[in-house]
């Protein structure tokens, strides 16, 4: 009973851990998986994301050479980025990616540049 | 006396995930347990037919949140061999370093649990706030907090550098004294004690008869970690070698000291691992591989015990995929163990045991309110009704 008395004593006088989420947001590191984007003009619509993506979130249309992403069925697991042959999938560091309606993860989102990794 | 049917379950507030536990009770303790499975599954298997090997591992890692790198080394256990796929020693340690914090969260996030189980939510809280500097170190390494996804088959997505590394050790040597606090209290709290010891009994011999794994077998005097039976990977290097926590209690106390223990373990895992890599070193490019041979297994040890994969591969596609996850392989000891035991404890006693039923549940056919059992042919082909 002591050691669990003392170690609450000890975090009284701590800061709290927690944030306030919606007014300061929280930092991800660089490395973090978001937000899918392609770049559709540079895209060649070789099918290799299609082909590979585990859920089918990435459907080609290779008349129009234009890849829509059903982000709703995306799992973040970044495979469609390693086996892009011209390097044009890239994920932002926006964690906040839910969206009201359904058909609106079908959009395409404004991205920022590539970030070097 | 007159025996009575106390059912727990499938939703519950004990219980974070749906099982059915029929206690059969002479007034407040249980002279006969009996439990069910099958109200939720993961159609893992299934969706994993057809696809290919770098879209398989993807699909894998989804079976579980909290050891998703286990099941992704279980499967690559399997296909490397069979690919003939030259992995570097960099890229093994980096799956080893991801593996070991794996199991730190996940042991931190079980200590949390168990805490609320009995009340102690401020302990809980405690847990969870050391498990948070983990998370923050898994999204630095690989990207993802939950699903970290680093692997690809014969190489990884990225090679950690110098501020990775440095970062790791940092965060480690931030939370080691806090966990070690946090040992202190389970071991020594009037609370934990007195509801965790001598309730839950698993014998040596029971464990061995029941095949159990994993920390519920080593709290009972089992001397069996894959790591060290069968070492795979990183596992395999001298310095790197595991040294197995190993108890006698084989309590609901013992299986708790020993999870508080085996964090230690892997944290010296890691910081040996984090000395060992070089940092300057790039991992080699994603190559386009075929495998040869029909079939393969692979196993690894996950938090909760011993993970197996089999794995069929035709054409370069998968045909079949059977996992077993280390909780089927524990869960068949609820009937023997609450047997006996006070209705109290039982919440207690499921949770010493770090279930993890939508992992282990693979697909139960009920037709016309019956369940009914599939020979391996009629999986395959599709099982014909007249």
């Amino acid at each position: 009973m002591v050691s669990m008395v003392l170690k609450v004593l000890k975090n009284l006088l701590k800061r709290p851990f927690t944030s306030e989420y919606p007014k300061k947001k929280s930092k991800v590191s660089i490395n973090f998986r978001g937000v899918i984007h392609i770049d559709q003009k540079k895209c060649i619509s070789c099918k290799l994301c299609e082909v590979n993506c585990p859920t089918g979130a990435i459907i080609v249309d290779p008349k129009k050479k234009y890849a829509v992403v059903d982000r709703s069925l995306c799992i973040l697991c970044g495979l469609c980025a390693e086996v892009c042959p011209v390097k044009v999938i890239w994920f932002s560091n926006d964690y906040e990616i839910a969206e009201k309606k359904k058909k609106h993860y079908k959009k395409q989102l404004p991205g920022a540049n590539p970030v070097k990794k | 006396m007159h025996e009575k049917i106390f059912p727990i379950g499938p939703q519950h507030p004990s219980l974070k995930e749906p099982i059915f536990l029929k206690l059969h009770v002479d007034g407040s303790y249980i002279t006969k347990a009996e439990f069910n499975l099958g109200y939720t599954h993961r159609g893992v298997e299934k969706c994993a037919e057809g696809y290919l090997l770098d879209t398989a591992l993807h699909a894998v890692q989804r079976t579980c949140g909290i050891c998703s790198q286990c099941h992704s080394m279980a499967f690559l256990n399997a296909v490397e061999p069979m690919t003939g796929v030259q992995v570097p020693e960099k890229v093994y340690l980096q799956r080893l370093i991801t593996a070991e914090l794996e199991r730190i969260h996940s042991h931190l996030l079980w200590g949390g649990v168990m805490a609320h189980e009995i009340g102690l939510e401020t302990l809980f809280m405690y847990y969870w706030r050391e498990r948070e500097h983990i998370l923050d170190i898994f999204d630095e390494l690989t990207g993802n907090r939950v699903h970290h996804s680093p692997d690809l088959i014969g190489t990884a997505k990225r090679s950690f550098n110098k501020e990775n590394l440095q970062m790791v050790l940092e965060k480690l040597d931030l939370v080691e004294p806090e966990i070690k606090e946090l040992r202190n209290v389970m071991e020594n709290h009037d609370v934990i004690t007195s509801r965790f010891k001598k309730h839950g009994n698993i014998p040596k011999k029971m464990a061995e008869d029941l095949d159990l794994v994993g920390p519920t077998a080593r709290a009972s005097g089992v001397n069996y970690d894959v790591r060290q039976n069968a070492p795979y990977m990183a596992y395999g290097i001298k310095e790197l070698k595991v040294k197995p926590v190993i108890r006698s209690e084989g309590d609901s106390w013992g299986r708790t000291m020993i999870r508080c223990d085996e964090i230690f373990e892997s944290m010296r895992l890691v910081r040996k691992a984090c000395e060992m890599i070089d940092p300057n070193e790039e991992v080699p490019k994603k190559k386009n591989l075929i495998a040869k041979g029909d079939f393969s297994r692979g196993r690894t040890e996950a938090p909760r015990g011993e993970n197996f994969h089999f794995v069929a591969i035709e054409n370069n596609r998968i045909k079949r995929l059977k996992l077993r996850t280390p909780t089927l392989a524990n869960v068949i000891s609820y009937a023997r163990i609450m047997e006996g035991e006070d209705i109290t404890d039982v919440p207690v006693i499921v949770m010493s045991l770090d279930p993890c039923i939508s992992c282990m549940e693979r697909v139960a056919v009920i037709r016309n309110g019956k369940q009914e059992n599939w020979t391996s042919h009629e999986l395959f082909e599709g099982k014909k009704y007249d």
